[in-house]
């Protein structure tokens, strides 16, 4: 299973395809104030990346999938997203 | 349509500027023949856009004539050049013609043949063959590739980009897209943006199968290398190639700031910041509105009326001066036109001149970009014709054969001081003191009578010309005075130094911006009129007295000078008060001499924006124009040493 919830941390792992985003956007709409760890997930489709520029949940761990780290996490962060507590504070590239 | 065509238009022009800018800039900057052919290029891109056949084949010979320049097969002199400007001339008249009949002209279709034809000639037979059309278009102006190159790493030497946008349908997902999975995989990346297409919604109706998102990237790799990832989805997809110059990055901040960004992003921004401050202002008002209605007691009423108006106050002038900046605009704007003019003025008069230009990045209000163009190219036609010498004179004074012309702007303070300076032969003040006694302007005594600096100012009298013949270029009737009125029309001074054989210079004094004048409100007949504070020197009372009868007027010493009184009642065609009690006067410059107006009242001074008279007032004579009083009357503000004349 690639979308894992662990106590209030919603884990993605491994290679995360489309049919993941329906059970992702739910833990996040269930419970918005939960946390989403990247650090094991190998690659995240598209569907999944999009959730998280939407719904902006907090990130924590060092995002697994290297084309999101560089492109996608620095330009939440600079929302002000991602640099809360128990996880890795995400750098802006600016 | 018309928006597309107001932006050919728009942009047509500004590209027609920068091109004839680049051109006349090639003998000491051979760089810019990249930003030539550019402006070029695109200028022919946009006239496809419309039914300009002549214009875009025009711009197709020059454009391979400019691509020959940058490739070096061909070095670029004068002829050339020439060539390229009558082209770039040219197409700007045709921009015109298109611009009010709709159409080019009749013969445009010859011109076109015939200039082209001129362009190809010096070309080498391969290129002067149509070029076959290149790959993708190699115009980067658009908004989001500047965005993309804005966010390039500054060492970056790729010498060919390509932006690559991709919008992926909304269904892809269903149809087993994974956009940012395919964008991933484009080799060379040096840049990637991912933004949402459409604002995200709240996030319980988010549609988790729905795509939002607008990808954008650079890419170093060849062009069929890209089009392979992104075959499945080619009707999603833009690819653009920029090409950049080797030497880095400069070119680009050009582009963005020249063409692209009218006005700066910057200020809108700040200006729809203020927007919103003033929105939570009028809240606070509506609430002390709201607690009045409710009979909330005075004391604290007043409290918050004045704190809600200290506040108002603050915003009301954070907005003029943002809305000011808005019309800044940087005086490159109305310099960049006369290096060109200058070379057509020289080669008119067989004088070899050279414009040297200063201060260009100043910002100005753009009503003084507009207003000045006439009266600097007056004074640039006179510093030509009558300042500078002959070849041959020059030659004997010692000077070297190119004359210099100087186009400068300095900021002090409030004002914008251009001045226009040639090393020429200067003014003689005697002869301008025959000439002006010749004309009838004044008398030899009076002539005589003036310094040497007062002669030289007499060449702004009316219908003033110290040549000995009216040339083809200035003269014909219009003097300098049309100088002086234009910048004083503008709120602007002129002053006028010069040295025999060393030369002259103009100096054009100008609020750098439409700024708040100070007025002082008097009153006559019962009426309010205006006076700008400037104009007045003191206001005083004066015991009946001290008034002197000089023939039909009145005056009154005053320093030393026998100063004339005139009545505003009668100045302004009204009925005049009788006199009675102490003389309320106001005295006012009018030229070198004091002059004083008796008025019923003093009333107030303001700060108030004040406006050109317009239409049929503004051939009144003695207005100055109109300003709007706090309490929404319109208040006329007098010239008064018009008035008095």
């Amino acid at each position: 299973m690639s979308v894992r919830l662990d106590g209030d941390i919603i884990r993605l792992e491994g290679r995360c395809g489309v049919e993941e985003a329906e059970r992702f956007l739910v833990l996040l709409q269930q419970t918005p104030e939960r946390r989403v760890d990247l650090a094991d997930a190998e690659t995240l489709h598209t569907a999944l990346v999009q959730i998280i520029m939407a719904l902006s949940p907090q990130l924590i761990g060092e995002c697994g999938d290297a084309f999101v780290r560089e492109w996608i996490v620095p330009h939440l962060a600079k929302a002000g997203i991602g640099n809360g507590t128990g996880g890795q504070v995400f750098d802006s590239t600016e | 349509m018309d928006g597309l065509r107001d932006q050919f238009l728009a942009e047509g022009r500004e590209l027609v500027e920068s091109a004839a800018a680049d051109l006349l800039a090639l003998s000491t900057d051979p760089g810019r023949i990249d930003s030539a052919f550019r402006a070029v290029h695109t200028l022919k891109g946009s006239a496809g856009l419309f039914d300009l056949k002549p214009l875009g084949a025009l711009l197709h010979a020059a454009e391979d004539l400019l691509g020959a320049l940058r490739a070096g097969t061909l070095a670029a002199d004068t002829a050339l050049v020439g060539l390229l400007l009558q082209a770039i001339d040219q197409t700007a008249a045709w921009i015109d013609a298109f611009d009010s009949t709709e159409r080019l002209p009749e013969d445009a279709p010859r011109v076109a043949q015939q200039l082209g034809a001129a362009l190809r000639r010096p070309l080498p037979d391969s290129v002067a063959a149509p070029a076959p059309a290149a790959a993708p278009s190699t115009a980067p102006d658009q908004p989001w590739i500047l965005a993309l190159l804005a966010r390039l790493e500054p060492d970056n030497t790729d010498p060919v980009l390509h932006a690559i946008r991709y919008v992926p349908r909304q269904d892809c997902f269903f149809s087993g897209d994974d956009p940012i999975g395919l964008f991933r995989v484009i080799p060379a990346l040096r840049h990637v943006a991912i933004a949402e297409r459409a604002p995200w919604g709240p996030a319980e109706s988010y549609d988790p199968f729905a795509c939002n998102l607008v990808l954008d990237g650079l890419s170093a790799a060849p062009l069929d290398q890209i089009r392979a990832v992104l075959r499945g989805v080619p009707d999603q997809v833009q690819i653009v190639a920029v090409e950049r110059r080797t030497a880095g990055r400069e070119s680009v901040p050009e582009a963005v700031s020249s063409r692209t960004l009218r006005v700066d992003a910057e200020r809108i921004d700040a200006l729809a910041g203020l927007a919103d401050e003033i929105i939570v202002a009028n809240n606070a008002l509506a609430h002390l509105a709201a607690q009045a209605r409710r009979g909330v007691s005075g004391e604290t009423l007043v409290k918050g009326i004045l704190a809600s108006q200290a506040g108002l106050d603050q915003l009301a002038g954070q907005l003029h001066r943002a809305v000011m900046r808005i019309r800044l605009i940087p005086l490159a704007a109305l310099f960049r036109s006369f290096p060109r003019l200058v070379r057509e003025i020289g080669a008119q008069l067989d004088k070899e001149l050279e414009l040297l230009l200063q201060g260009e990045t100043i910002e100005v209000d753009k009503a003084l970009v507009d207003g000045l163009f006439e009266p600097i190219l007056h004074l640039i036609r006179n510093a030509a014709d009558h300042g500078i010498e002959s070849a041959v004179s020059r030659r004997a004074a010692g000077k070297p054969a190119c004359a210099a012309i100087t186009l400068s702007a300095r900021r002090m303070l409030d004002a914008v001081v251009i001045e226009i300076t040639d090393d020429g032969q200067g003014i003689d003040p005697d002869s301008v003191r025959r000439t002006a006694v010749q004309r009838g302007v004044l008398s030899e005594d009076a002539a005589a009578a003036l310094s040497a600096e007062q002669a030289i100012e007499l060449v702004f009298a009316a219908g003033f010309s110290t040549a000995a013949s009216v040339t083809d270029l200035s003269g014909r009737g219009v003097g300098l005075d049309a100088v002086r009125s234009a910048v004083t029309r503008l709120g602007g001074r002129v002053a006028l130094t010069s040295r025999p054989g060393q030369g002259t210079s103009v100096r054009l004094t100008l609020p750098a911006s439409v700024v708040l004048t100070g007025i002082v409100i008097i009153g006559c007949g019962g009426d309010l009129y205006g006076v700008p504070i400037d104009a007045v020197i003191e206001t005083l009372r004066l015991p009946p007295d001290r008034v002197v009868p000089i023939r039909s007027g009145r005056a009154f010493a005053w320093r030393d000078q026998a100063v004339p009184i005139f009545d505003l009642a009668t100045l302004l065609g009204q009925a005049a008060a009788p006199p009675e009690g102490d003389l309320k006067l106001l005295l006012f410059r009018q030229g070198e001499t004091v002059s004083a107006v008796a008025v019923d009242g003093f009333s107030d001074r303001q700060s108030l924006l004040l406006r050109p008279m317009d239409g049929l007032l503004s051939a009144m004579k003695g207005l100055a124009g109109t300003a709007l009083l706090g309490t929404g009357q319109v208040l006329i503000v007098l010239d008064l040493a018009e008035l008095a004349t």
